[in-house]
């Protein structure tokens, strides 16, 4: 997954400022959306709360693989919840992970930008692969992988445009520094990947409505 | 039939994912060598001298961070989960 481990005081306050209020537009987008367009039920509520724990435990447990990486299940988040409820859920991740200690406080805009990417790209992906008909483990497989490479894409371009203060590094040496970090992120989505997949699978096989694809036999009318 | 040529289709894409990635993050870890993450932003970006600290230890675990601001926050979330339940009406179906 993508994350972007700086302290506070790395972006200057026009962009901190800046990305918080994307990340603010983005909220009140899955909220009016929430509201207005998509009805939720008790069901998806209690499935939020239990991904948003989910990921926020496993986000600290440092997983010992390319010197020491992280996963958060966002693109879990998005193929089961899906982009609405799955804004809500990794904001609220990104607050409780800038508390203990992962990235500042000033960079919870930029990182729920970034997750954000991760959970809309997973879910697109998975969707639109629904349609070729391809076995679900696969679909939440890609999905993952794809939606993991875009928001390393999102981490990159929002550093370099943010830019860092008090840091002589030129731009070739932080693209490339940023690139080995987004590669080794890679090498560990692969097992997210696998994760995802056999989750979403499992749960397809088990509860098919959980995901919206097939209505529970009892609540099937005349 | 078409439906488990589809199925082998799916595999094949996600396998040749798996094996481009996992050589691109065995090459990037050659390269940069056997850190944690903080420590791969600090040299990708030049920040030294700063580190974040491990923090107080609660029953091994160790917490990174102040853990008198993770209360503090927790209480916010709290607080600002209360009025969005109270004053924000999402529409929620309920069972008859």
């Amino acid at each position: 997954m993508a994350h972007i481990h700086l302290p506070d005081g790395t972006f200057s306050i026009q962009w901190v400022i800046t990305w918080w209020i994307i990340a603010f537009m983005i909220l009140a987008f899955c909220l009016y959306w929430l509201k207005k367009v998509k009805k939720i039920d008790n069901k998806k509520i209690t499935m939020a709360s239990m991904l948003t724990a989910a990921s926020f435990a496993i986000f600290q447990i440092n997983i010992p693989l390319f010197g020491g990486v992280h996963m958060n299940l966002t693109p879990l988040i998005g193929i089961i919840a899906g982009p609405a409820i799955g804004g809500i859920i990794v904001f609220i991740v990104n607050i409780l992970t800038a508390a203990t200690g992962h990235g500042g406080w000033g960079l919870i805009g930029a990182n729920m930008v970034v997750n954000m990417t991760e959970v809309m790209v997973a879910y697109s992906v998975y969707k639109w692969l629904g349609k070729m008909n391809l076995d679900t483990f696969s679909k939440a497989g890609i999905g993952t992988m794809l939606g993991l490479l875009l928001g390393n894409i999102a981490m990159i371009l929002i550093i370099l445009i943010s830019g860092i203060q008090g840091v002589d590094q030129d731009i070739r040496t932080i693209l490339y520094g940023l690139f080995l970090i987004a590669a080794v992120n890679m090498g560990m989505a692969i097992i997210e990947s696998f994760i995802t997949g056999y989750v979403v699978s499992y749960i397809k096989k088990v509860r098919p409505d959980m995901l919206g694809e097939v209505m529970p036999v009892g609540s099937r009318t005349k | 039939m078409d439906q488990e040529q589809n199925n082998k289709k799916g595999i094949i894409i996600f396998i040749g994912l798996a094996l481009v990635f996992l050589v691109l993050g065995l090459v990037a870890y050659k390269a940069s060598g056997d850190k944690g993450i903080e420590e791969r932003f600090s040299n990708a970006l030049g920040i030294y001298g700063e580190s974040e600290s491990a923090g107080k230890e609660i029953f091994g675990f160790k917490l990174e961070g102040d853990p008198t601001s993770y209360v503090v926050i927790l209480a916010l979330i709290l607080a600002a989960t209360a009025l969005s339940y109270i004053y924000i009406d999402i529409n929620i179906e309920r069972p008859l």
